[in-house]
């Protein structure tokens, strides 16, 4: 296990303060984090971590202004049990409520979940015995020829095929939340965006777009308006605990459908205003420019399943929600 | 259910108290599972806390090669370093036979010694290393290719200059003759089989410290004695030096290969002047470090009958060992070479060596993968000639009256199937299978899956004989110890497994001592230390021999008892008395002609004696034999050889080599979605014949058992590997794909003992789950039934939906109309 200093905020700013040395990094849940610290899968792990958990008054679910607010301590199960969340945002709460297990979802956060690191099984291989693309400078991405059924059907960002794991992501995409940060306001479609330039190196390790001494603060989605339906479905190997291969985020309304597919590529890939008026030539639409991975392996070398199940799931998705 | 019991043997007239062999929902009294609940319990981690060291291993990262350097200048600076230990320091951690010191990816080359188990980890994390590297052999099919040809490919160095060597041929009449006799004659390939790995809950960890030249281990296996058996000689001590302890180790808590582990933290200990090292594998060692399932892939010639009757079954075998060539891949052909009566065949298996992970058993002798091939053979023999798959087995099983065939190991050994023919009626009959048959792709699921969705439904039948186990030819120990209040308890020194030797060993000594079942419970088993002779693996196929061995030593403690209760009131009174004239039932000593004078075994005052005894079929002592023959009356687990009979009941005579065999039969039904490819079980039947079975409630946990592993074998479980590295990467352990009861319906597994009179199972608890494994050829011959398209095994869970979506391009029943037009 990686040796850390141990540092504990009061604030979301003091949290920010103590990030900006660039080697730090934030503990909330710790799921995710206590996981790589343990593995050492990266040269890239923090030097301290920053524990946020005893921040006050940041775990809360309201509906204020035209927006459910969340505030990035709130647990996952939290969110699933919601009732207002479960009404108005049900792709959320569906979403929240496949992540993992119990477990990790009464330990797990809000803003852990959408900061969390890529789930790529060579880039999460102990003691970076894969030294990948991703996390180091001029490393290469294994999938592409080696195993690649996990990994991305619409190419990747900086020649990475690592996936976003995030089962929250997109919805909060799908429902066009924001994301309020220590230094800004972000639209979910542009923090999900991965920063290639920055590969080979803890910023280019994110999911996101984040600074290295940025700290997401609050989840805002707006209230849909009336007749705004919304669903998340979820594919995996296993049922009970695994993250997505795939999935699907879909809010309807109006007859056009916003979809957001998880597991697919790096970043949840978005659909805006997509006819939902046939399920089926929505799904095909959607994936329409799919391109999925074929590696030189003789045995396991294909990601297209991939895209079936994601057009089945846009499909049923837009059919439960008639 | 069928339910037969069988009258006790006429050999147990010794003791009134004799109970029938099956005994229904008896309450186990474990002491050591209530002290594992509440965490009493020790483990090989918890002993010395604060007072030990840790050391983890370094995996190499090429597949073939030999460590030039390996620079521990960064590691030295780490404070907590205490030292390193190289590959050859660590007996058994490099093979003499190899060419090198790395065979494969992830193999530890050395490891580091550390006050802090994470301190070894970050050692680990800056420590640079060097390699020669050689080309490594990762794909089965080039090591087979070169082998075939003569190509000029690299040898995976691990058997001297080939990768290939033949292990096992059997031919039997004249194979060609016998095919050219069918009406057909087919040939069939399958492509190589999933790989599994043995996964623990636990990563490996073993604690060692020496006192002088004595060694003591706390070791996580299912296996202390062989554990033992490698380890005293890896370090030149005489066996009684060497203290082998797997307490609370166990079952799914351990392994079964732990001497590699137990041998590190020896040589750690060594280096460290004695002082208590605890050795853990990371999550990643542990999981390339196991073994695990070879796989094989096969040619097979048919010459087939209009009705079914096979006339010669060529079936040529070749198996991925990975860098272990002592896999026991001949096992492969057993399913088909004793289930089948085929008079003319050839059945061959080819070992080839690949620089992966190493292969050996798992779960299951006869493993999974020649079931599958020899099963989906007989499945499509009869597509083929548009009979049922039920009635193409019925017709080709061997008669009751078969003989041996073949010289040799297996062959020496006997038949024992008949009773698949019984076991495939029963699940025919019990799953309705005959109605619910249909032509494959031809049949959807009754439920409204998904906006009227429909799924396809599948259903397939298999059964056979599998080995579990080479017989029971060692002397297994035994150690009851009795306390001042009566009770007793059963060292083993077995494993805790699911539920069934150890437990048995406490029936069978409460049966002969006349004790009541919650006065014999676990002591502290799997103890070296306290048991003769003792590392059985609970529920497998020693369990005959350790439980004769426990009959004896309660003989010997009912002895002691008795003498000692002679000396109290009121037999003291009584003129003339010898033990002869005494009785006990539930734990109350009684003088047989009047049985109001009585003792009870509180107040004997036993003290701490102890009674000892080896057990075993071949062993030289004539006692044991006795004893096993006394215990099982006239019936015995295993094959019998040559049937004799005594009063009309199979009959074994002391002396002869028995084989765990286990037979089993099963029928699955399931449902596939063709637009996601997601299958799901809809009724999984299994019924496994456990010859007398001695210990219901266990038998059917295990069963039970049995048809998680298939469920977890058809949609959890299996390794992926990079091919360019040889890596193994699956996601077992990297992500969280090892199945629990929230990913399978439980309520959709049935299962049964069925106790034949085919002796293919012993006492309800030898291996009764792991013969049934290889009806896991169930999933992809279902989905058949459901698709009429076969899977391809490749990488990762057979019944997974990117396998059945890959065999869908091909659309809906295709397979099937080209093995018809064929
Ligand atoms: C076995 C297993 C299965 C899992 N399955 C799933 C799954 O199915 N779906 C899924 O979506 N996830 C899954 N996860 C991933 C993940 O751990 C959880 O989803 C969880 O939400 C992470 O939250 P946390 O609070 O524990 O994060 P932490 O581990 O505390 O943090 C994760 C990362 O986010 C950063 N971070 C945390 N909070 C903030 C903040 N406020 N601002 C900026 N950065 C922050 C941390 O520095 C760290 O890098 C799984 C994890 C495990 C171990």
């Amino acid at each position: 296990m990686k040796d850390v200093k141990y540092a504990a905020a009061k604030s979301f700013e003091e949290a920010a303060a103590l990030l900006a040395d660039g080697k730090s990094a934030l503990l909330a849940g710790g799921t995710d984090l206590v996981y790589g610290l343990k593995g050492m899968h990266t040269p890239n792990l923090p030097d301290t971590v920053i524990d946020i958990k005893r921040i006050p008054n940041a775990a809360y679910i309201k509906e204020e202004g035209g927006f459910l607010k969340i505030g990035a301590l709130t647990k996952l199960t939290d969110i699933a049990e919601s009732d207002v969340v479960k009404k108005n945002y049900a792709a959320l709460a569906e979403a929240a409520k496949l992540v993992a297990s119990p477990e990790l979802r009464n330990m797990g956060t809000i803003g852990g979940n959408i900061c969390q690191k890529p789930r790529c099984i060579y880039y999460r291989n102990e003691f970076n015995h894969f030294p990948c693309a991703r996390k180091v400078k001029g490393g290469t991405c294994y999938a592409i020829s080696g195993v690649c059924r996990y990994h991305s059907i619409f190419g990747g960002v900086g020649g990475c095929m690592a996936v976003c794991p995030s089962d929250t992501a997109p919805a909060l995409v799908a429902l066009g939340a924001k994301i309020v940060t220590t230094k800004k306001t972000w639209e979910a479609a542009d923090f999900f965006k991965v920063q290639n330039k920055e590969f080979g190196t803890a910023r280019g390790e994110q999911i996101n777009a984040l600074d290295l001494d940025e700290v997401v603060k609050e989840i805002q989605v707006p209230t849909p308006a009336a007749g705004t339906k919304s669903t998340y479905k979820k594919w995996a190997f296993r049922k009970a605990i695994d993250f997505p291969q795939v999935s699907a985020a879909v809010v309807v309304a109006g007859g056009k459908a916003q979809i957001a597919l998880g597991g697919v590529y790096n970043e949840p890939k978005f659909f805006a205003d997509v006819d939902a008026s046939d399920a089926a030539k929505a799904a095909d639409t959607v994936l329409a420019k799919a391109n999925p991975l074929t590696s030189p392996q003789k045995r396991n070398n294909t990601n297209k399943y991939k895209v079936q199940i994601a057009k089945t799931m846009v499909k049923r998705a837009i059919e439960g929600l008639k | 259910m069928p339910y037969v019991q069988y009258p006790l043997g006429k050999e147990r007239t010794d003791h009134k108290t004799v109970k029938r062999y099956v005994i229904d929902n008896l309450n186990v009294h474990d002491k050591s599972g209530k002290w594992i609940v509440t965490g009493r319990a020790e483990f090989a981690a918890d002993h010395f806390t604060g007072h030990k060291l840790f050391s983890a291993p370094i995996l190499s990262t090429i597949a073939h090669g030999n460590v030039k350097s390996i620079d521990l200048s960064e590691a030295e600076k780490i404070a907590g370093y205490k030292g390193f230990l190289t590959q050859q320091e660590v007996p058994g951690w490099r093979n003499a036979a190899w060419d090198c010191d790395v065979v494969q990816w992830g193999q530890p080359i050395g490891a580091v010694i550390a006050d802090n188990w994470y301190t070894a980890l970050r050692c680990i994390n800056v420590i640079k290393v060097e390699y020669d590297v050689h080309d490594a052999v990762i794909d089965p099919d080039d090591a087979l290719e070169a082998y075939e040809k003569g190509e000029d490919y690299p040898w995976a160095g691990i058997v001297k200059d080939t990768n290939v060597h033949s292990r096992t041929n059997v031919v039997r009449g004249d194979v060609e003759a016998g095919i050219a006799k069918g009406d057909y004659q087919w040939d069939f390939e399958y492509p190589w089989t999933v790989t599994y790995a043995h996964q623990e809950l636990e990563a490996h960890q073993s604690t060692a410290w020496w006192i002088g030249e004595d060694l003591y281990i706390y070791t996580g296996t299912q296996d202390p004695y062989s554990t033992l058996s490698s380890v005293a000689p890896s370090w030149g001590l005489p066996r009684h030096r060497c203290h082998i302890y797997s307490r609370f180790n166990c079952g799914g808590f351990g392994g079964k290969t732990a001497d590699w582990g137990a041998n590190a933290a020896a040589a750690a200990s060594k280096k460290m002047g004695g002082y208590p090292v605890l050795f853990k594998n990371t999550r990643q060692s542990n999981g390339t470090g196991r073994q695990r399932s070879f796989s094989m892939r096969s040619k097979q010639r048919v010459g087939v009958m209009k009705d079914g009757t096979i006339t010669g079954w060529e079936s040529i075998m070749y198996c991925d060992e990975g860098m272990n060539s002592g896999t026991p891949c001949g096992d492969g052909i057993f399913g088909v070479q004793k289930t089948w009566n085929v008079m003319d065949a050839h059945y061959q298996v080819i070992g080839i060596t690949t620089n992966t992970p190493s292969r050996y058993y798992w779960r299951d002798v006869a493993d999974p993968p020649g079931g599958k091939n020899h099963e989906t053979t007989l499945d499509k023999i009869a597509y083929k000639l548009g009979l049922n798959p039920l009635d193409v087995r019925l017709k080709n099983v061997n008669p009751e009256d078969i003989k041996a065939v073949e010289a040799g190991y297996y062959g020496s050994l006997p038949w024992g199937s008949f009773a698949i023919k019984e076991l495939l009626n029963y699940v025919a009959d019990w799953s309705d299978y005959r109605k619910k048959y249909h032509t494959p792709a031809t049949k959807t699921v009754d439920d409204i899956y998904h906006n009227g969705d429909k799924r396809m439904h599948g259903i397939a039948i298999s059964g056979h004989l599998d080995s579990h186990g080479g017989g029971f030819a060692a002397a297994r120990g035994a150690m009851i110890k009795a306390f001042q209040d009566g009770t007793f308890h059963v060292l083993t020194g077995s494993a805790r497994g699911t539920a069934g030797g150890t437990t048995v060993c406490c029936t069978v000594t409460a049966e002969v001592l006349g004790a009541k079942d919650e006065d014999v419970i676990l002591g502290d088993w799997s103890n070296t230390d306290t048991g003769l002779n003792p590392g059985v693996q609970a529920s497998s196929s020693h369990t005959i021999s350790i439980t004769s061995a426990f009959y004896n030593a309660a003989m010997e403690m009912k002895w002691k008892m008795f003498n000692i209760a002679l000396t109290k009131a009121p037999f003291n009174q009584i003129e003339g008395i010898t033990m002869d004239d005494l009785e006990s039932y539930e734990s109350v000593i009684y003088y047989k002609k009047d049985h109001s004078k009585s003792l009870p075994f509180s107040a004997v005052g036993l003290g701490n004696n102890l009674a000892a005894s080896a057990g075993g079929y071949d062993t030289n002592n004539p006692n044991n034999q006795n004893a096993l023959q006394k215990l099982l009356g006239q019936r015995a687990g295993g094959a019998w050889k040559d049937k004799s009979t005594q009063d009309g009941k199979p009959y074994i005579k002391v002396g002869d080599r028995l084989l765990a065999n286990g037979q089993s039969a099963g029928v699955l039904e399931l449902a596939v979605d063709p637009e996601n490819g997601e299958t799901e079980f809809i009724n999984y039947y299994l019924a496994v014949d456990t010859g007398a079975t001695i210990f219901k409630q266990g038998a059917l946990r295990e069963i039970g058992a049995a048809t998680e592993l298939i469920h977890s074998q058809g949609f959890f479980f299996g390794d992926i590997y990079d091919e360019a590295t040889g890596a193994d990467i699956s996601s077992l352990y990297t992500e969280a794909q090892f199945p629990t009861y929230m990913d399978m319906d439980f309520s959709k597994h049935h299962f049964t003992d069925y106790q034949s009179e085919d002796a293919g199972g012993c006492l309800g608890c030898h291996g009764i789950a792991e013969p049934s494994l290889t009806n896991f050829c169930l999933v992809d011959q279902a989905i058949f039934s459901a698709i009429g398209l076969w899977v391809d095994a490749e990488m990762g869970a057979v019944g997974g939906a990117d396998k059945v979506l890959k065999a869908l391009e091909r659309g809906i029943g295709a397979d099937y109309e080209a093995l018809m037009k064929a």
